[in-house]
Formats: C-alpha cells, sequence, structure tokens
C-alpha cells in the first residue's frame, strides 16, 4: 500500500476563469485556491458551473479566460492526457471490455510501466479499495459500490497529486453512499491526496470536505468551512442550499453595526444579525433562521399556531403558522421539550438573534 | 379464463403475438420458403432423385472458379468498404448537429438511389468512350481507350461504391453508443489520440466492424446487378451465372443446384462468423 503513496498532494489553484458556450455564461470569473492534501467540495444545483470548471481543471474544456495551475505549473492550455491528474466520473466511465485489472492497469500501461511493476501496483490498488481477488473478472459483473472502487482505484494508481470527483456518488443507495463517503476521505488522507468533488448534495458536502465552494450562476456565492457556510452563509443563496431555513420577509424598521431590526410583511416584529451589505432602514429584507434554532414557547416571541407535525425518528419538526401567510418551521430532538404539542396549539416562536441573518430582499442577481 | 386471453402488464398472449405475426409468415412462406424448397428440389429430382447437377457443379473446373472469384470478390469489396466507411463512420460520430447531418446525407442519399441506377452509372463513366476515357486522351495521358470497363477492377471499385452504406451504418450506430466519458477517461488516464482508439474506440466498435462485414460480404456473394453490367463475362460472378442458366439457358436444375451451392457457402460463412461475432459480444456487451 505504501507504493501507491506517491508525493502526497499538490495545490491547485484558478484565478479568474471564464468559459462562455454560446450565449450562456457557463463561469464568470472565477478564482479559487485549494491547498497540498485539502479535500475541497465544488456545490451547486445543476447548471452552476462546478461540472464545468472541473472539466477544465482535467483539461477537456479550455477557459476563455483566466488560468488554472496544479502544484505551481501552468495547465491552461496542456492536453488532458498529460496533466496526472486522477478522475472519477459520475458514472465510473470503467472500460466495459478490460477486465477490473486491466481497467486499473490502464494509466500504468500508457506510461510504460514493467508488467512486473504493472501487477503488484494494480493488486496494491485492488488492496486499497478492498477488491482483492476482482481482477479477472468485468466491470458489467460487479455492484455499483464495486465499479465505484474500481473506478476510484484508476483513478489512484498512477500517483496523481490531485483527485478530481465528478458527483461520484450519485447513482448509488444512501447507505451505501454513506459507507463510499468514509472510505473516500479515508483514501484521500492515506494517500495525502488533493481532492476537488463536484457534488449538488449538501449534505455529503458539509460531511466530506475541509472547505466548500458553493457555485451559483457560473460565479463562487462562498468559499469557507462547512461550519462557517452553515453558521454564517454570505448570501441568502448560500443560507437556502446550506442546510434548511426558514425565510422570512419583512422591511427593515432598526438597524445598528451588528443587528437588524425587520417587520415581518404578516406582522410581528424579529432581530437578526446582518449578514450582508444594501440593508436600510424602509427597504425590503429577508431573515433566515435555521429551524433548529428556532424555540418554541410561551411567553416571549411571535405567536402563530401548530400546523403540522412531523416525526421523523431521531428528529421532530413543527410547522408553526403565523398569520395567513408566514410558516415557520421548528426542529428538535424527538424526546424534547416540543415532543408533546400537538396541532392546533397556540405558542410563541422566538430565536437568539446571534441565530438569524439578515439579508437584503432585492435577491442580489 | 384460459391462460393464454389473460392480460398481463406488457407481455403479449401467445395468439395476440401469432396475429400480429402471421401476415409477414404467411408472405415468408409463400414467397420465400416455398420457391426455395422447390428449388432444392429441382436440383435433386429431374425427374428421379439424382446428383447430377451437383456433379457437374463440382466437376467443372469454370464453375469452381467461379465460385473462388464470387468469394474473392465478396471479400476484397468488404475489406474496400472497411477501409473506407470506417474513417467515415468515425467522423460521423464525432461531428454534431448540421455537419453530422451533411455526411449521413452523402452516405444516405446513394443508399436511396437504385443499384441500377448507380451500376449504370459507374457504366458511363468507364466506357470505350466514357467520361474518364475521354479526360484521359483529352489531357494527352494516353493514346488509346483503356479498357476499364468489365475488368475486376472496375467490378471492384463500383462494388465498393454501391455497397458503402451497409458497412458505414451499422460502424457509426456502434460508435454513436460509445459513451464520450470513455475516451475522456482515457484520454485523463494518459493515453493520446491514437492510444485512446487503438485501446478503447476501436475494440469496443468491433460488434458494428463484423455486422459491416458481414453484410457487405454476404450482399457481395449474391449480388446480380453490378456485376453482371460492369463486370461483364470475364469477371462473371455467380450470381450472373445463375441467372444465365435461367434466362438464357433455360437449365432451371442446373442453376437451382448453383443457388443450393451458394446458400450453402452462404449459411456456412454467416454460422462460422456469428462465432466469432458471439465470442466478441460477450466481451464487448460487458458494460
Amino acid at each position: 500500500m505504501a507504493e501507491l503513496k506517491g508525493a502526497g498532494g499538490a495545490p491547485v489553484s484558478i484565478a479568474a476563469v471564464e468559459k462562455r458556450f454560446g450565449s450562456v455564461a457557463a463561469l464568470q470569473g472565477v478564482s479559487l485556491d485549494a491547498g497540498a492534501g485539502e479535500f475541497l467540495s465544488l456545490l451547486g444545483p445543476s447548471g452552476s458551473g462546478k461540472t464545468t470548471l472541473l472539466m477544465m481543471i482535467a483539461g477537456f474544456e479550455i477557459p476563455d479566460r483566466g488560468t488554472i495551475a496544479i502544484g505551481g505549473r501552468d495547465v491552461t492550455e496542456l492536453p488532458a492526457n498529460q496533466r496526472n491528474v486522477g478522475m472519477v466520473f459520475q458514472r465510473y466511465a470503467l472500460f466495459p471490455h478490460m477486465t477490473v485489472a486491466e481497467n486499473i492497469g490502464f494509466p500504468l500501461r500508457m506510461r510504460g510501466l514493467a508488467r512486473s511493476e504493472m501487477s503488484s501496483r494494480v493488486e496494491d490498488a485492488l488492496k486499497l479499495v478492498r477488491l482483492d481477488g476482482y481482477g479477472t473478472r468485468l466491470p458489467s459483473q460487479l455492484s455499483g459500490g464495486q465499479q465505484q472502487r474500481v473506478a476510484l482505484a484508476r483513478a489512484v494508481v498512477f500517483r496523481p497529486p490531485v483527485l478530481l470527483m465528478d458527483e461520484p456518488l450519485a447513482a448509488l443507495d444512501k447507505k451505501l453512499r454513506q459507507a463510499m463517503q468514509l472510505e473516500v476521505r479515508h483514501l484521500q488522507r492515506e494517500l495525502g491526496l488533493t481532492v476537488l468533488y463536484v457534488t449538488h448534495d449538501q449534505e455529503e458536502a458539509l460531511t466530506m470536505s475541509d472547505r466548500i465552494a458553493v457555485l451559483n450562476d457560473g460565479r463562487i456565492e462562498q468559499i469557507g468551512r462547512p461550519e462557517e457556510l452553515y453558521e454564517m452563509p454570505a448570501s441568502a443563496f448560500v443560507a437556502d442550499f446550506i442546510g434548511e431555513t426558514n425565510f422570512l420577509s419583512g422591511d427593515v424598521v432598526g438597524l445598528d453595526a451588528r443587528e437588524c431590526r425587520v417587520l415581518l410583511d404578516g406582522d410581528g416584529l424579529v432581530t437578526g444579525r446582518v449578514a450582508a451589505d444594501g440593508l436600510a432602514a424602509g427597504t425590503g429584507a429577508r431573515l433566515a433562521v435555521r429551524p433548529d434554532r428556532v424555540r418554541l414557547g410561551n411567553a416571549e416571541g411571535i405567536e402563530g399556531t401548530i400546523a403540522e407535525r412531523i416525526y421523523s425518528g431521531a428528529m421532530l419538526m413543527l410547522a408553526v403558522r403565523i398569520g395567513e401567510t408566514t410558516t415557520i418551521m421548528a426542529r428538535g430532538p424527538s424526546n424534547g421539550p416540543d415532543a408533546d404539542r400537538s396541532v392546533g396549539d397556540r405558542v410563541r416562536v422566538s430565536w437568539k438573534p446571534e441565530d438569524a441573518r439578515v439579508y437584503p430582499a432585492a435577491a442580489e442577481r | 379464463m384460459t391462460r393464454w386471453r389473460q392480460v398481463r402488464g406488457g407481455r403479449w398472449s401467445p395468439l395476440a403475438a401469432m396475429l400480429l405475426l402471421s401476415p409477414m409468415a404467411l408472405l415468408l412462406i409463400a414467397g420465400f420458403f416455398y420457391p426455395l424448397v422447390n428449388l432444392l428440389g429441382r436440383s435433386l429430382w429431374t425427374p428421379e432423385f439424382s446428383l447430377v447437377h451437383y456433379e457437374r457443379l463440382l466437376g467443372e473446373p469454370l464453375y469452381l472458379l467461379i465460385l473462388m472469384r464470387t468469394l474473392w470478390i465478396a471479400g476484397v469489396v468488404s475489406v474496400f468498404t472497411l477501409l473506407l466507411g470506417y474513417p467515415v463512420a468515425l467522423v460521423m460520430a464525432r461531428l454534431g448537429g448540421w455537419k453530422a447531418a451533411l455526411v449521413a446525407a452523402c452516405v444516405l442519399v446513394p443508399l436511396w438511389t437504385s443499384a441500377l441506377v448507380r451500376s449504370y452509372a459507374w457504366v458511363v463513366l468507364l466506357q470505350r468512350n466514357g467520361i474518364v476515357n475521354d479526360t484521359l486522351r483529352g489531357l494527352g495521358l494516353t493514346e488509346q481507350p483503356l479498357r476499364l470497363i468489365h475488368t475486376e477492377g472496375a467490378l471492384l471499385v463500383a462494388m465498393t461504391h454501391v455497397l458503402l452504406p451497409f458497412m458505414v451504418l451499422p460502424i457509426y450506430s456502434v460508435l454513436r453508443a460509445i459513451s464520450t466519458d470513455l475516451p475522456r477517461a482515457a484520454a485523463n488516464l494518459g493515453a493520446g489520440t491514437w492510444s485512446i482508439f487503438r485501446h478503447v474506440t476501436l475494440p469496443l466498435s468491433l460488434p458494428g466492424v463484423f455486422a459491416g462485414t458481414l453484410m457487405v460480404f454476404i450482399l457481395s456473394l449474391g449480388f446480380y446487378i453490378t456485376p453482371a453490367l460492369v463486370g461483364g463475362p470475364r469477371t462473371l460472378m455467380i450470381a450472373t451465372l445463375i441467372g444465365q442458366q435461367m434466362t438464357e439457358l433455360l437449365n432451371w436444375s442446373f442453376a437451382s443446384a448453383i443457388a443450393a451451392a451458394l446458400l450453402a457457402v452462404t449459411l456456412l460463412l454467416v454460422a462460422a462468423f456469428r462465432r466469432v461475432l458471439r465470442i466478441d459480444q460477450m466481451a464487448g456487451h460487458a458494460g
């Protein structure tokens, strides 16, 4: 296994990259730095440009403007086959006419390795993904999870410093996906690889990443550690995309450097942290608060009625109806203090001001 | 309710299946199977059972020569169409949008023109005072008109032209079905353009190559119009021989014996080819 350890990871540096496909701007000035050995996720909805960015790092697309460097070397226009980066494709892209061992040996063969060296490296790679003994099978004789592990072994067997992964777990069922998430993370640490991981699954990104870059409409909305993104989303988009969020619309009625008071459309005065520029008294605002930070009580806060009670094992979700149009979701442990509240009960909803964030209403772009 | 009348999710009952198949089956039985049996019968009963026609076919070197020539020409035409057709299929599969449509049209339009018309076109081009000879003499390259028509070369060129679409289309459809991820993955793993073709595209396209080759080869074996018009008597092929025996010499029994021999050779080759094909598909379909 030690044989598979290369020189560890290399930093990847993307500077002001732009790309258009016809009239569609896929990437509009994206800059991003992944440190050596870092697990960085590119998270965003479909069409956000995350896959295009990955394809550029792999060398399948050339940016219109900007540069891409791997390990300090400019590779912007280097052909894909000379980049020496590993890649795991969404549908594995195993060669159907080659056995598992031939698939894994392919990059070594392309590099002209001696047969004996090749087979020992392939054996090591198979052990690494716990598929020893499967070398002579064809990909079609393996399950989805096994094919995934073969793709992974093939992508690291030539000791690339950087591993690119394009939604590699999207096709697996939930249990298998979670097991593979741990396995990928373990492998990345073991080999010291820099991983760029494209996903649209925010939960997956939160679980696996050192840092996450959230992309939207060809731009990076925010880059940060998972906690930063969850606790301090820089925009309403990030707050909405990462985790669950209650959004409440209203008008700014009071504002200082830290906090902002908002009069909700459906009546009720609420307070949250200022989270973005562009707030002024009298303008529209959106307040975001996580369901798990919402507290239910009888003394303080805005008044409402429990409209729905959703039990999901460990957690209990209560939907509280405020006025005509607003619903606030509150979540807590299913054996917590709110466990015996039932539909129709009157409650008061509140939260700590530091748990809520206020963004300008005119959604920037 | 009896079993065959039950409607089960999406499956045809045997009766419905038979009803749907019967018009075609009747046509085949009446128009193809019966004449075939009749033909075989004529070659063996004249009117008593006798192998005399087969003895003549195998005993006369001329007929064996024609059979060998037919196999040779079919083989060469298969190789030519493969060499010319594969690159075309490759380009068609790579191109997108209107460019692919244009190439596809160039391949398909000849297919919509009858083989008779195309063969006559070759006659016009290659005949003694045809366009090719006139041009060559006009340029001062030759003094006397060259003998182009009724040569094996002319026949090979014309048959390759006529049969090319049958090679291009199966290869194209197989190439189109190869996921674009596979060449990309190969490039990512360090393969250059040639290696990608050699190790990924080519092996995955082999089922199409086999299908196209088999189709062209079998069509060539029984090809009648083009050999008759462009090939002439010196490059007599087996289908033309059968036609002569039937229409000119009215020797139906002997014609039947040759036809039976052609059928036997064809079936034998198909069976041999299918074995290769099946082995290949086991590897090729694993995915």
